[in-house]
């Protein structure tokens, strides 16, 4: 069974299915459609299984510290983190399907409170960081500035209160530098993404086969 | 000696006034920006833009029995970007004689943000509707632009079960849905490019997405290409959308604040450089 633990299998498989996928995006051919149509629905399977595994990635992490770890503090955490999460999931398969009150309560509660909350500290620091670093230091960042000043207020209702023109230069900047550049940017990263499919189907990247995505 | 005590003096004045501003007094005051008009609203006006009155145009041209993928992966944390032009966008396309598949493949927390939050709001409007015959929800699919790859080649094959459990062949909206082709509109939430890439560039299939504020920018290419239709990007938009179908909801309400705090981050960005030009453009 050692040609399993072969990484020549997996580069092999790769190179086939997405040769085919790739192929099925471009050309009508009915047989290749069926094939990559089946493909596709094991993906979704996998991808849900994938979700599960997560489950049991965390029941080992956290549980190693359970066991483990001597400082109480981590260990209280960790116990309270894996409480919590198959909390959630038994509640979560609890009927109906659409959601359990309990399951609603708990995560109206914390998540949908805490989430939101974590995520608008951020306005803080933009504001922060746009006071300190939006510098006009030089020609490019002035323009830089100018665009940035104009876009900001564009995207604020009261930029057209202040001045209708904002509204006109803003659409504008939007519509042709902004797309202008985009544009390239998009071109340029369709064309990386190219090069890397051809790298991996051809099994010269094979980063991806080590654990924990380094290399 | 006058002179050199008065140039001393000034010298002290411009140096105190180059000082950085406490960051705990620029906190205090965004606070008080974002906090204030939501007690008291100041009603500024709000232009509508035009990526956003196409979304709305497009779904008014809809004939009548079109049917519509909605797609509302709205997470937690990006409730106050995408809830209210999820809200807003359901609300027009449930006032309008269309047939809407619900599904979220963004996130698995769609389902429960659309049960807690997004069902109550549009709950007046459900209830005229028949389910199954004019809306279905699938819930939760996992795989994301794969899953996309997958429906929109073959619906019933990728979706053989709808939230609640009823196979497909048994609801009478999905009787004549079979792929991508027999889509009027794809609306989203979150990225643009896989609904593109697996609706419009292989079956023509219209999309448009509801987005994040800073995303905009980075999306104007494809609406100029044509390749989105309309686009609601982050609060300002949806709440233009609100002022469309005349429905004021939660962004209306945040669109002030929202003025306020740009207004804000503009004058501090203003006062940064006044102080890096006057303070001898030293580097901060």
């Amino acid at each position: 069974m050692s040609w399993l633990r072969r990484r020549e299998l997996p580069l092999f498989l790769t190179a086939i299915l997405g040769i085919m996928a790739f192929a099925d995006y471009f050309f009508d051919i009915p047989v290749l459609h069926s094939a990559v149509s089946d493909l596709q629905v094991w993906i979704i399977i996998l991808s849900a299984f994938a979700m599960f595994m997560g489950v049991i990635n965390l029941t080992i992490v956290h549980g190693r510290v359970v066991m483990r770890e001597k400082d109480v503090v981590r260990r209280a955490l960790s116990a309270w983190t894996l409480f919590l999460m198959y909390l959630m999931a038994i509640l979560g398969l609890l009927p109906p399907i659409t959601g359990h009150p309990s399951y609603r309560w708990l995560y109206t509660t914390t998540i949908a409170a805490l989430d939101p909350t974590v995520y608008s500290i951020l306005a803080f620091f933009i504001t922060s960081a746009s006071y300190r670093a939006f510098r006009a230091r030089n020609l490019e960042t002035t323009i830089f500035l100018v665009a940035g000043i104009i876009v900001i207020l564009y995207n604020a209702p009261i930029g057209g209160y202040i001045h209708p023109g904002i509204v006109t230069l803003g659409a504008w900047a939007m519509g042709v530098p902004i797309t202008a550049g985009q544009r390239a940017i998009m071109v340029g990263a369709a064309i990386g993404a190219l090069a890397l499919a051809i790298r991996t189907f051809s099994g010269r990247e094979s980063a991806w086969l080590k654990a924990g995505g380094g290399g | 000696m006058v002179e050199r005590v008065l140039g001393l003096k000034l010298e002290v004045e411009v140096e105190n006034m180059v000082k950085e501003i406490d960051p705990r007094y620029m906190y205090l005051l965004l606070f008080i920006v974002v906090g204030a008009p939501l007690l008291r609203p100041l009603g500024l006006p709000l232009p509508i833009t035009a990526p956003v009155k196409a979304l709305y145009d497009k779904i008014e041209s809809l004939p009548p029995g079109s049917v519509v993928l909605f797609e509302y992966g709205v997470g937690a944390a990006s409730w106050p970007e995408h809830g209210p032009s999820n809200i807003a966008v359901l609300k027009h396309l449930l006032s309008k004689n269309v047939k809407i598949i619900l599904i979220s493949l963004y996130t698995a927390e769609g389902p429960t943000n659309f049960a807690t939050r997004i069902k109550p709001a549009i709950a007046h409007l459900l209830e005229k509707k028949t389910y199954g015959v004019d809306y279905v929800d699938f819930g939760y699919v996992t795989g994301y632009e794969t899953a996309m790859a997958a429906i929109a080649e073959n619906i019933h094959k990728a979706l053989p079960r709808d939230v609640y459990g009823t196979p497909i062949e048994q609801i009478p909206l999905m009787k004549n849905v079979k792929t991508a082709k027999d889509l009027a509109l794809v609306i989203a939430t979150g990225y643009c490019e896989p609904y593109i890439r697996q609706f419009y560039t292989p079956y023509g299939v219209p999309v448009a997405i509801m987005t994040w504020g800073m995303n905009a920018p980075g999306y104007m290419p494809y609406i100029a290409a044509g390749q989105l239709v309309g686009m609601v990007a982050g609060i300002r938009a949806a709440a233009e959308y609100e002022v469309l179908i005349a429905s004021p909801g939660e962004a209306c309400a945040s669109s002030d604040a929202l003025s306020l705090s740009h207004l804000f981050v503009v004058i501090l960005i203003v006062i940064g450089n006044l102080q890096y030009w006057l303070g001898g453009r030293r580097v901060r």
